[in-house]
């Protein structure tokens, strides 16, 4: 089949014309953290929410809320805490008075973004109805069943160090965000702007410049973005590696990975790397997509043995490693 | 591995023929006798044997002196003797019979004296003659009879029964036989590495670039009617990514188009070369994966960008900015 690469770049030259725009305002508040931002974008325009991992301070908080400011859209907090019941995620009936009947009252779920802070503060449950909403994307409140909002993005935050009083996220509800962001320390030079431009009289805030019609828009030229069958192997073969390492040269990994990523991988892996494509303003998704996209997808999709977590092997250095071995198409 | 295990065949047989050699050495006893015989005129005969003529330095030897005549028994009588004279030899044990027999309706004396003798050491050792005197009592008449000097080789000592020492000798040939084995191995492995060498040398006598340039021919023939120009762009691009990978030790197999670039460029390769490079690879990725249709021209420029940057590399003229920048500063 003849594919029309121009038609699909000229579609991507107007429909991601916003890109800049966002990026532009949400640089006046976040200094660097591009990586960031780019992924949180590729999330947005990739229907796959974003798990981001980083020590308190690095601004993980003010990105998302940052994001939120600058497209027009409902934007929803939660703090996760101990004490946090499902219904103060998702809504409840309220027994009203004056009318003798129970009315829904929703919850700050049903928005289009929505930040997750320090989910692993919170107990199962409530994480377990977060999650059911993103997988879903409705909500059943008694008998009646809500459709939540498009677009809609769960941006969830957790610090990797304090670990006493939390519950961290099961890998079958860790495997439902597309992408995990290990974030760190800005550099020498953004963190004396950091400094400077925080410490000011005027705080920069972020205006809205991108509509979420906007975003649909691209949403669904991401999905025309062309991926060619050597692409798709590629990304099949990065998959398969990390389940049986041994088939592709890796036997030194085959006792380092209790379990391999899920076929959820492949198909985040394939829509995260046509968005990456299509940020970078091209119609057709090159193994350099995948390749800059493959970490954040595969890092939390990994599970490593005991033998690796006693040599301080992580799920990450074993990607890498995977990356570095599979021949590129 | 024919000849090796020929080779190794032979040594086993050679060893095996002589703890073949030194076995039989070993158990060689000799039956034969030695009998010297005097014989007087009245008729009576004096002599001297021995049971072997070799004997094993551990085992003994049996000398047996007999005198023997015809007729009445005590016609004659023989006079005390002494031992015989012994070289290397010592008597551990004697004895004597007399015994009387009828042959052909007449009587026969016979006197024995037999010695039992143990050697003392290796090599030969003699019984000297031994000189017997008697008296013809009919005659009243005294004679003497001597027997010759006997000579008999001591040889080394027969295994003992319940002697370990044969397994030491085996103990042995299997050591000289593993030894064998270890050093025609190391032989034929020096001598396949001596093989491989020379054919690795012979390999790197031709320069990379010459080599790629004979393999691009041979890979994409432009000529060819036939030819899938999809297909033939990935060629280009896997090729032109081997090159890089051998001649600048970069990844380029596995890395993606910008990092093969940007591993170029941290070796302070010449612009222009990466700016090349990045554009062969770039239009290959294009064509490989946007799923667009190539022009055959487009084809023949990378072709030609490809062989233009070998021949130009094969010249020396991709050069790195850092030994630029030394080889000015060696000048200066």
């Amino acid at each position: 089949m003849e594919f029309d690469i121009k038609a699909i770049n000229e579609k991507i030259e107007k429909e991601s014309a916003f890109v800049e725009r966002l990026m532009a305002e949400v640089g006046k508040v976040i200094v660097g953290q591009k990586y960031m931002v780019e992924r949180l974008l590729i999330g947005l325009l990739a229907d796959g929410h974003v798990l981001l991992e980083g020590v308190p301070g690095l601004a993980k908080t003010m990105a998302v809320k940052t994001l939120s400011s600058v497209i027009k859209t409902q934007f929803q907090r939660i703090q996760f805490t101990p004490d946090l019941l499902p219904a103060d995620l998702i809504g409840t009936m309220i027994f009203e008075p004056k009318t003798g009947k129970f009315s829904v009252k929703k919850g700050p779920v049903f928005a289009n973004l929505i930040l997750a802070d320090e989910i692993n503060r919170s107990p199962a449950k409530v994480q377990s109805a977060l999650l059911e909403s993103m997988q879903e994307r409705q909500v059943t409140i008694s008998d009646e069943t809500f459709t939540l909002p498009s677009p809609f993005l769960v941006l969830a935050t957790q610090n990797p160090i304090e670990q006493e009083g939390t519950y961290p996220l099961p890998e079958a509800q860790v495997d439902r965000f597309m992408l995990k962001l290990s974030i760190g320390y800005p550099s020498r030079d953004e963190e004396l702007e950091i400094m400077r431009r925080m410490t000011g009289l005027n705080i920069p805030n972020a205006k809205p410049v991108v509509t979420p019609k906007e975003i649909e828009n691209a949403k669904k030229v991401v999905h025309e973005v062309y991926i060619d069958p050597k692409i798709e192997n590629y990304i099949v073969d990065i998959v398969f590696a990390t389940r049986n390492p041994e088939q592709f040269g890796l036997e030194d990994l085959k006792d380092l990975i209790a379990y391999g990523a899920s076929p959820r991988a492949s198909i985040y892996l394939s829509m995260a790397a046509r968005a990456h494509a299509f940020l970078k303003r091209r119609g057709y998704v090159t193994p350099e997509d995948v390749r800059s996209i493959g970490l954040d997808v595969l890092r939390h999709r990994v599970i490593v043995t005991y033998e690796a977590e006693a040599e301080e092997i992580t799920a990450e250095d074993i990607v890498r490693k995977v990356l570095n071995k599979i021949e590129v198409p | 591995m024919d000849y090796y295990c020929k080779r190794c065949f032979y040594s086993l047989v050679v060893l095996f023929i002589f703890f073949t050699s030194v076995f039989s050495q070993n158990s060689n006893q000799t039956d034969s006798s030695v009998i010297n015989k005097t014989v007087s005129e009245s008729g009576i005969s004096l002599s001297a044997q021995v049971n072997t003529k070799q004997v094993p330095f551990n085992r003994t030897l049996e000398l047996l002196i007999q005198l023997k005549w015809y007729g009445n028994l005590d016609r004659y009588q023989v006079h005390q003797f002494d031992n015989p004279i012994l070289n290397n030899l010592e008597i551990i044990a004697n004895s004597s019979a007399n015994k009387v027999s009828n042959e052909n309706g007449g009587n026969i004396a016979l006197q024995e004296y037999s010695f039992t003798l143990q050697p003392k050491s290796l090599g030969m050792s003699y019984i000297e003659g031994v000189i017997i005197r008697y008296t013809d009592l009919d005659t009243d008449t005294e004679y003497s009879l001597t027997t010759n000097r006997i000579e008999v080789k001591v040889i080394d000592s027969l295994p003992e029964p319940g002697d370990k020492s044969w397994m030491l000798w085996l103990l042995l040939f299997v050591v000289l036989a593993g030894a064998c084995i270890v050093v025609f191995r190391r032989l034929q492995q020096r001598k396949e590495e001596q093989i491989r060498r020379a054919r690795e040398e012979a390999e790197k006598a031709i320069p990379l670039e010459e080599k790629y340039l004979i393999e691009l021919k041979e890979r994409v023939d432009l000529q060819d009617p036939n030819l899938d120009i999809g297909v033939s762009f990935s060629t280009l691009s896997r090729f032109l990514r081997h090159f890089l990978q051998e001649k600048f030790n970069v990844p380029a197999e596995v890395n993606t188009t910008e990092d093969v670039v940007s591993e170029l460029t941290k070796q302070q390769i010449e612009d222009r070369f990466i700016d090349e490079i990045k554009d062969i690879l770039t239009t290959s990725d294009i064509i490989k994966f946007s799923g667009s249709h190539a022009e055959k021209t487009e084809l023949v420029r990378i072709y030609g960008l490809i062989e233009s940057n070998l021949h130009k590399s094969l010249r020396g003229e991709v050069v790195i900015k850092n030994n630029e920048q030394n080889d000015s500063k060696n000048i200066d």
